[in-house]
């Protein structure tokens, strides 16, 4: 984003016409009546990967792109006579994620062996939660949203069925070369999240908005990075189609799908896919497939021919899981064998749904502006504090267009702000105040950046960059322009006697060419109404 | 106080007191002849037959092969003998996972501890390829083999 | 040299009439002497002399010496020892080497025992006459044609025969106790969490222990209570405290007649059925038992598939063919008939009716002991209802093997604490032992009437 030095359209909309930012037309999505034959049903399971220095049952290291098998306890390779023990931080965030999706945590869970084979499973079982896990029943409210169409929003709300911890798998890299299957064990343990949904979504829209939903909520607990392309969480949809009245129908499982975008597109391909085929007199089988982001295709994996047995067994080498709050913790238990809930589940950050909601209602912002805020890392956290007797409008307007543009190009995680939040609040209170120009801002604000230790108001000073307030100076300046482009004057007068619209190119010019000249030190506004007063004279 | 749960013969225990010269007089409190009541295997449910659809999920659920016949009739075997449970009344009875089981489970701090034994890893695998192991291909269905063919 | 409880031979260390080499040189000869009875699956002869002569220095100096200084012990080759081979009695992992040591072994070490060798076992801990291990069978010291027991057939034979002072082996269904009474020993195997399983090769994780077997029931609680104790590493391990088993050995008030009769009951053992007199459900033990540690075995010899260490068939095309050979080759027919029924019996369909049903009755045979256990110290039964048989005498019906275990299984699913001690030997020439249970973590009973047994029966 170049802010140039030109008076930008919307400077002149306010001068003159003040059009709407919103567009009130509604643009309904194309309506397809054979469309409305089907009912379409689809159902999540997200495995997000917990944030923690070591793995679920090992103490290996759980960093991103490590060096290969170099992250691998003997238990996470399946060495005979290695037993699990479990990892308390991993717990405790599957606690504080569980009660920030209004789950309800279990008094006791248990752990699970659950077979199948294959090369990137070293025991040949997973651990998993499959009948005692730890949280059930919750409920996620959240935004759906289309970025064409910021009119055509809606709240809807998701059942969570069930929050269990289970351990990541290792990779397998096909070498198609050679004919063999390369295994990197080093993800192999990691601690999980699988978060099942009920099979609440309609479409991939829905399921996509959902999963934007859950991953800020993620990475504001600081339980999982949420970081889709690295793998930190992946989605499993599971679709079906119906009739109106009928049974649901046969469903599809389609697995990792790694972007929020592969979850719209993917979900909505095999809805189509499964209206085709039953339309076509075809049945739809039961059965895993995969997503194919370049053609935007399902496919079907080739081993799924039966159903799985996964003959899931107690993990006998575990004990259960005991929560406790602090009034029913039994009396003389070891405090390394039980987890007090209380303090996990206080200060639990609010949902992004909620943050959406108070920004929106307090401050009347538009969703669109409310989604970039809240999406954007720390930019919340910003807005919140310095929003306070100053109009919200136009604050969020000049943190998403003046200030983002600037940290984005500077790539400052928000997060670790490295300016304090009431410089960032003194420049937006001097492009208020008409105390700089709005061509003035972007510079001040690199500056602000630049020299985090001095207020914006002393850099503008240093720098001489505040709007030149003296009239006569300005007056001055104004005819030397007028002197130096006497075509343009001409112009002007030509163009009176015309339509308005001849009016604004050559004042454009004028306007602009004394901005440059003060450097940008002044209101545009104040410069037009001298300009007109000289020119009229003339 | 002791308990004694005791099996005897049928009939050769006063036999072979009096052939060791012991005292008849001591009783033991386990009766001489046992009180178990054999179970009446017709009130027991079929096993259903061991048919190759069957055999062959086995095989591919387990990754082992029966090799031959006899080894399925002997896992028939196996099933029948545990088919005896069905005689016990375990209405309400909670299954139990393990002896240890209202004991809470010990949890450790998440530190890093281990990791970083990449020649250990590797050290006992046949094949290695530039501290990978190696796998040949999945994905491929196994075919089932025609069990009646081979005895 | 003649066998001697570890206290005598711990006091002619101390006073310096005998070095630990020289201990060492002795066994590690009749190790040699006896190799006929393939006890052995690895000796570590350079290793244990090499650990002799450090001790015998550590002595010389004055140091504080360990509990179980000099004491040589042979471990069964389930059990990890790092850089040694871990067999299991299999193909699957005849050339396998472990990377790590298991607790017990730690903690032998640490008080100065001497390790001389991974004995032989039923292949993976499954069977009960050390038939099923895939480098042959183990012979019986008190004759030869005879089968020592199993699983821990080796651990037994190689106490048994004087190779060692004491050994460990492992007890899932009676595989401590049961070979103990074949080869007229003393196998205890400890209450469920007692001893650390971490470094013990899992076949049923609840049900597997670490047990102990020797000659005398002095030296059964000092290496019991070395071993015992809490570890971080296995989660089941329990925290109880370990009480000083050997130090309070004492006297028992007991009815001397009917111990009598009980060691002579055992003689009469042959062809019999187990009558429950207290305990109703116990005649399910073995369904239940095998049931649940078959679907247990399937379970943990999922990993044995040749990707990361194990047998391996080169030359497979695809990866589910490659675990099939692989595992087809590298495990014997017991192993393999186990896994069959524990997946049969965890399938879908199958799991309620069998594995469900078993683990319910588990809770009842349980229940059972502990109703027991409220009114009797002790609970007493033969070890084995039959004597040691031969050699391919039960291979043809498993079934009639798996009743070898009928007294000592009942133990294992009730989790207590449980000792064989040998009870005489039948006018066959074939030993019996006779099992003592007593309530969980209350090894302390059983082995003071192990050790009343010994000094007013054994000669």
């Amino acid at each position: 984003m170049v802010y140039s030095n030109r008076i930008s359209l919307r400077r002149l909309c306010r001068l003159s016409f003040l059009v709407s930012r919103h567009n009130r037309h509604y643009s309904n999505l194309s309506y397809n009546p054979r469309e409305q034959e089907w009912r379409s049903v689809v159902g999540l399971e997200i495995h997000a990967q917990i944030q923690s220095e070591s793995k679920l049952f090992s103490g290996a290291s759980t960093k991103y792109a490590g060096s290969t098998n170099t992250q691998v306890s003997i238990f996470d390779a399946a060495i005979p006579g290695t037993l699990p023990v479990l990892n308390r931080h991993i717990v405790e965030a599957g606690i504080r994620t569980a009660a920030a999706l209004g789950c309800k945590l279990s008094q006791m869970s248990k752990f699970d062996r659950k077979h199948y084979f294959y090369a990137d499973l070293p025991a040949g079982y997973q651990i998993t939660q499959q009948r005692h896990p730890l949280a059930r029943n919750g409920k996620v409210k959240y935004l759906v949203y289309n970025t064409d169409n910021w009119n055509k929003y809606s709240w809807k709300t998701a059942s969570i069925i069930q929050l269990q911890l289970e351990q990541d798998s290792g990779k397998s890299l096909h070498d198609a070369d050679q004919n063999r299957s390369l295994i990197d064990l080093n993800r192999a343990g990691v601690g999980l999240m699988e978060i099942v949904t009920a099979p609440d979504f309609t479409d991939g829209e829905e399921a996509s908005s959902f999963v934007r939903e859950l991953v800020l909520m993620l990475r504001r607990l600081e339980t999982c990075s949420g970081r889709m392309e690295e793998g930190a969480l992946r989605v499993d949809a599971n679709i079906s189609v119906h009739r109106p009245g009928e049974p649901l129908g046969v469903r599809t499982e389609v697995k990792n799908l790694n972007s929020v975008k592969s979850v719209g597109r993917a979900i909505d391909y095999e809805i189509k896919r499964q209206i085709g085929e039953l339309e076509s007199g075809r049945e739809i089988v039961n059965e895993t497939r995969s997503f194919d982001a370049q053609s935007g295709q399902t496919i079907a994996m080739r081993d799924k021919e039966k159903l799985q047995d996964y003959r899931f067994m107690p993990e006998p080498n575990l004990l259960p899981v005991f929560l406790y709050d602090s009034k029913s913790v039994p009396m003389g238990v070891d405090p390394a064998n039980v987890i007090i809930t209380d303090h996990l589940l206080q200060g639990l950050p609010s949902s992004p749904s909620k943050s959406y909601e108070r920004i929106h209602d307090d401050h009347k912002i538009s969703i669109r502006n409310c989604v970039i805020l809240v999406n954007e890392d720390g930019l919340l956290k910003i807005f919140d504090e310095i929003v306070e007797r100053r109009d919200a409008k136009a604050l969020i307007n000049f943190l998403i267009a003046d200030f983002l543009g600037v940290a984005h190009a500077r790539d400052i995680n928000l997060l670790q702000c490295p300016v304090p939040f009431r410089h960032i609040a003194e420049v937006f209170d001097m492009k208020t105040n008409r105390y700089i120009s709005n061509d003035n801002v972007t510079q001040v604000l690199e500056l602000m950046f630049d020299f985090p230790n001095k207020t914006p108001g002393e850099i503008v000073k240093e720098k001489e960059l505040e709007n030149i307030q003296d009239l006569e100076v300005l007056q001055a300046e104004c005819e030397k322009t007028l002197l130096k482009h006497p075509n343009v004057v001409q112009r002007w007068k030509v163009g009176q006697q015309k339509e308005k619209k001849g009016r604004q190119d050559p004042m454009l010019k004028l306007v602009n060419t004394t901005m440059t000249a003060l450097n940008n030190r002044a209101n545009p506004l104040v410069l037009i109404s001298i300009f007109e007063k000289l020119l009229s004279k003339k | 106080m002791i308990a004694v749960t005791r099996i005897t013969a049928k009939s050769s225990t006063r036999n072979l007191r009096q052939k060791l010269q012991l005292n008849n007089y001591f009783s033991s409190k386990v009766p001489d002849e046992p009180t178990w009541v054999p179970i009446d295997k017709e009130k027991l449910p079929k096993v259903p037959e061991l048919d190759e659809a069957t055999v062959n999920h086995l095989e591919r659920l387990s990754l082992v092969k029966f090799n031959n016949q006899a080894g399925v009739e002997r896992l028939y075997k196996a099933i029948e003998y545990a088919n005896q449970l069905h005689m016990v009344d375990t209405e309400g009875v909670e299954p139990l996972d393990s002896v240890l089981e209202n004991r809470s489970v010990y949890l450790r701090e998440d530190k890093v501890t281990d990791g970083n034994c990449l020649k250990d890893i590797l050290q006992n695998a046949s094949l290695v390829v530039e501290d990978y192991f190696v796998a040949p291909p999945g994905n491929i269905p196994l075919k089932p083999v025609d069990k009646k063919s081979s005895k | 040299m003649t066998y001697k409880p570890y206290h005598e031979l711990r006091r002619s260390l101390n006073e310096g009439t005998i070095t630990c080499r020289e201990v060492v040189e002795h066994y590690l000869n009749v190790i040699q002497q006896t190799a006929h009875l393939n006890i052995y699956l690895s000796v570590f002869t350079k290793r244990a002399i090499e650990k002799a002569d450090l001790l015998d220095m550590k002595r010389h100096k004055g140091a504080p010496l360990g509990k179980l200084f000099g004491m040589c012990i042979s471990i069964k080759d389930n059990i990890a020892i790092k850089e040694e081979r871990l067999t299991c009695g299999s193909k699957m992992l005849e050339n396998y080497t472990s990377l790590f040591n298991a607790t017990v072994v730690e903690r032998l070490e640490r008080e100065d025992a001497l390790i001389l060798g991974k004995v032989n076992m039923d292949e993976f801990a499954m069977g009960s006459s050390n038939e099923t291990s895939a480098f042959g069978a183990t012979k019986n010291f008190i004759n030869e044609d005879y089968v020592p027991g199993g699983s821990s057939g080796g651990s037994a034979v190689a106490v048994s025969s004087g190779t060692c002072m004491v050994a460990l082996g492992t007890d899932t269904g009676g595989s401590v106790r049961q070979p103990a009474s074949f080869c007229n020993v003393i196998g205890l195997k400890p209450t469920y969490g007692r001893v650390s399983r971490y470094g013990l090769v899992a076949f049923a994780s609840s049900f597997d222990q670490i047990g102990v077997l020797s000659h005398s029931a002095s030296d059964a609680a000092l290496v019991s209570e070395v071993i015992s104790g809490y570890d971080e590493r296995d989660s089941t391990s329990s925290q109880s405290v370990v009480p000083s088993y050997s130090i309070h050995l004492d006297d028992l008030n007991v009815e001397i007649r009917c111990l009598i009769e009980a060691k002579l009951e055992a003689l009469q053992s042959r062809g019999a059925t187990l009558v429950p007199i207290s305990l109703p459900h116990i005649s399910y033990s073995l369904a239940t038992y095998y049931i649940l540690t078959t679907a247990e075995a399937s379970s943990n010899l999922a990993r044995y598939d040749g990707v990361r260490y194990g047998y391996r068939d080169k030359e497979a095309s695809d990866l589910m063919s490659m675990y099939v050979q692989s595992r087809n080759k590298g495990f014997g027919k017991e192993v393999k008939r186990r896994i069959m029924l524990g997946t049969y019996v965890l399938s879908s369909g199958y799991y309620d009716a069998y594995f469900k049903k078993a683990q319910q009755v588990r809770r009842l045979i349980r229940d059972d002991f502990m109703k027991v256990f409220e009114k009797v110290d002790v609970v007493v039964s033969p070890t084995s209802p039959s004597f040691p048989f031969k050699f391919g005498e039960k291979a043809s019906n498993p079934i009639d093997m798996y009743l070898a275990d009928t007294f000592t299984v009942g133990v294992n699913l009730a989790g207590i604490p449980a000792v064989s001690i040998p009870a005489g030997l039948g006018t066959n020439g074939l030993p019996v032992g006779i099992q003592f249970m007593g309530k969980a973590y209350d090894e302390q009973t059983i082995l003071n009437m192990c050790h009343f047994f010994e000094t007013h029966f054994i000669a």
